[in-house]
């Protein structure tokens, strides 16, 4: 990393608070430039920063990632960012479980009078936020995540914030998409991996052909009623191929 | 060998798991399968004829979506091989 150019200081520059002109085109320079060369996670975090400087209004930003029961702010400004996206999934309700869920953008001007959302929105006016802002960055079958900005002031978010905070969420959208289909498919390599040593073990041991050792294991699989890979796993560590329990 | 059960075709299995091509593929390709999209797409439609083994990794993948869920194997299999007796 040595003389390498902070790109977020760079596109960001020392302009100050507001969206300028320029801002959108320096946002897309400073994507491209960030993802030639960090990994998803430091891209956010670069990502959720500029969203505090760049977004009019915003003094706090985090992105929030829910797979199945599972829940995580994946990366935040702040501690106050994960207690409040916390209060959200804890209440199951909340504008970044809203955007998350249903609506690319959702906003609330006043939280102390909002009634979308009124135990979530009086925990949080309790911790003395005001006004939020959050972009939905995908919303999967199971799985979906935001980005959330946050205010101490009331009606601190304009027209102006939504757009820039648009521009943020799309490249961060963008990257988590990479980072999940990169996931998706090192989870199906190591899984054929596995798949594939287990058909040799059925083809050496009942000197059957490929084609008949995946029928075993899908017959197991049915059987057992457990999926190929986990039969699989078993029969490579165990050298048993799973039946039902006669 | 067991003959076609009375489960869900391929098509309307795929159509019951909501599962997205990209989703489908990537199940596919984890249990070893090596075509294309567009062909699993077309096999899950009958659009082109599966042999048994093709079929049954398309079915596998789409059950694995309901296993997930604790649910069985809906999409029926052709072909499979009955499991030997466990030794001993």
């Amino acid at each position: 990393m040595e003389g390498r150019r902070d790109p977020v200081r760079q596109a960001v520059g020392s302009t100050g608070q507001s969206a300028e002109p320029g801002t959108a085109r320096q946002l897309s320079e400073l994507a491209r430039e960030l993802q030639a060369d960090l990994t998803t996670e430091a891209l956010l975090k670069h990502i959720v920063m500029a969203a505090v400087t760049e977004v009019p209004g915003a003094q706090y930003a985090g992105i929030t990632l829910v797979t199945g029961k599972e829940f995580a702010t994946t990366v935040a400004s702040g501690e106050l960012i994960e207690r409040i996206d916390r209060m959200q999934y804890e209440t199951g309700e909340g504008p970044c479980l809203d955007a998350a869920r249903q609506h690319k953008t959702v906003r609330s001007d006043d939280l102390r009078a909002e009634a979308r959302w009124p135990r979530f929105a009086h925990q949080a006016a309790g911790l003395g936020v005001l006004s939020v802002l959050s972009f939905q960055l995908f919303a999967g079958d199971d799985s979906f995540g935001a980005l959330n900005l946050y205010a101490t002031a009331a009606a601190a978010f304009g027209q102006d914030s939504e757009s820039t905070g648009i521009l943020l969420a799309s490249h961060a959208a963008l990257a988590m998409t990479a980072a999940r289909t990169e996931a998706g498919l090192l989870t199906a390599l190591d899984s054929r991996e596995m798949i594939g040593q287990a058909k040799g073990i059925l083809m050496e041991r009942y000197k059957v052909t490929g084609v008949q050792a995946f029928g075993l294991l899908v017959a197991s699989s049915q059987a057992v009623n457990r999926k190929l890979r986990d039969i699989a796993e078993h029969l490579v560590a165990t050298g048993e191929l799973l039946t039902p329990p006669r | 060998m067991s003959g076609p059960g009375a489960g869900f075709s391929l098509s309307d299995g795929w159509d019951l798991s909501g599962l997205t091509l990209a989703e489908l593929w990537l199940r596919y390709l984890a249990l070893g399968g090596t075509a294309s999209p567009a062909r699993v797409a077309a096999y899950a439609r009958g659009l082109l004829s599966p042999d048994s083994h093709q079929h049954n990794m398309i079915a596998q993948a789409i059950n694995e979506y309901f296993i997930d869920r604790g649910e069985d194997h809906p999409v029926s299999y052709q072909d499979i091989p009955f499991l030997p007796r466990p030794a001993g």
